[in-house]
């Protein structure tokens, strides 16, 4: 009797570097490729630290006694999905990179959070070429949850850095 | 009996109004640690493992994700100012980030309050944010804009954030 192979499954939360980074040669209207949270009961709750701390945005008594239905999510936890395609495209150059929203809708429980982003504008500088980013959340239904702006230094075209790749 | 669970805005300390907000208004100053516990909380919740945080990165040594520092300054403001009746959202954020936020080192965070202003039936209110490190250099800059109501109440609010 032989034994049947086990298909080993691929960890679907596991780092993925974007494949297209910031560079100084990628034209305006770039779109940047997407990351996509689903933010559960559960994240809300590691997030805030629950049962130590019982705040509105992830315990249901906490969210009632302020008149809220059910939790809702943190603008923190929000813009932590938004916060990894800024490091994830402009890796190092972050550093000396802006980022500025508004929050625009209320992030329920279960909602899918994508980010985006799109280049904007191209900006010389001394250091280099800064792209300008028009960046947002939209949810599950396409409705937006967040819009702002991003900004970060670009490498020359062909000395692109991934952003959270691995080092030795 | 069991006492009634307080809503969490009613465990803000705030004393000042906000009707006499003043732009200069040092509304707090802490110092905080990016530690390993809320390093694997932060990344658990968002399920972004960026090698960065947990191992190394061309900084040299491990970094905090970005928007980190929201983790700190969110009770601030109303444990400087008395929570508003109508409530209170998260409105806007602004970052600046000068040097990367390092794990296990102790920064100082100051809030300001930077502006107020009435718009379309809300007061705004923007803290501006310092965070140094213990050489006292600036690592990033923030502004956190805070509104209230949360119902937008037209005649009230053109007169709290003038």
């Amino acid at each position: 009797m032989s034994a049947t192979p086990v298909e080993f499954q691929a960890d679907p939360t596991a780092f993925a570097p974007m494949t297209v980074t910031a560079d100084a040669s990628l034209p305006i209207g770039f779109e940047l490729e997407p990351v996509t949270k689903k933010i559960t009961l559960d994240k809300a709750r590691i997030y805030e630290g629950w049962p130590a701390r019982r705040s509105r945005h992830c315990d249901y008594d906490a969210a009632h006694a302020t008149g809220l239905p059910a939790p809702n999510i943190n603008g923190a936890l929000v813009a932590g999905v938004l916060g990894e395609l800024f490091i994830k495209f402009f890796g190092e150059n972050y550093i000396g990179g802006t980022l500025s929203f508004n929050l625009t809708r209320q992030v329920q429980l279960n909602d899918e959070l994508t980010a985006r982003g799109v280049v904007k504008d191209k900006v010389a500088e001394a250091d280099g070429t800064r792209l300008i980013l028009d960046v947002w959340l939209e949810n599950q239904n396409g409705d937006k949850v967040l819009v702002g702006s991003a900004s970060g230094l670009a490498p020359a075209a062909g000395a692109a850095q991934q952003g959270g790749s691995p080092v030795g | 009996m069991a006492e009634t669970r307080k809503a969490e805005h009613e465990l803000f300390k705030g004393t000042k109004p906000l009707a006499e907000a003043e732009i200069g208004d040092v509304i707090g100053s802490i110092e905080f640690v990016v530690d390993e516990d809320l390093m694997s909380r932060l990344t658990w919740a968002l399920d972004d493992y960026n090698p960065w945080y947990s191992e190394g990165s061309p900084f040299g040594h491990r970094i905090a994700p970005p928007t980190m520092p929201l983790q700190f300054d969110g009770g601030m403001f109303y444990d400087y100012y008395v929570y508003p009746e109508g409530g209170s959202l998260f409105a806007k954020q602004e970052f600046e980030f000068l040097h990367p936020v390092k794990i296990g080192v102790t920064y100082k965070l100051v809030g300001t309050l930077v502006d107020k202003y009435p718009k379309r039936g809300r007061s705004f209110f923007k803290m501006g944010v310092s965070i140094t490190d213990p050489e006292g250099v600036e690592v990033m800059r923030m502004a956190k804009t805070v509104a209230t109501p949360v119902k937008p109440v037209v005649e009230a609010a053109e007169g709290a954030a003038q």
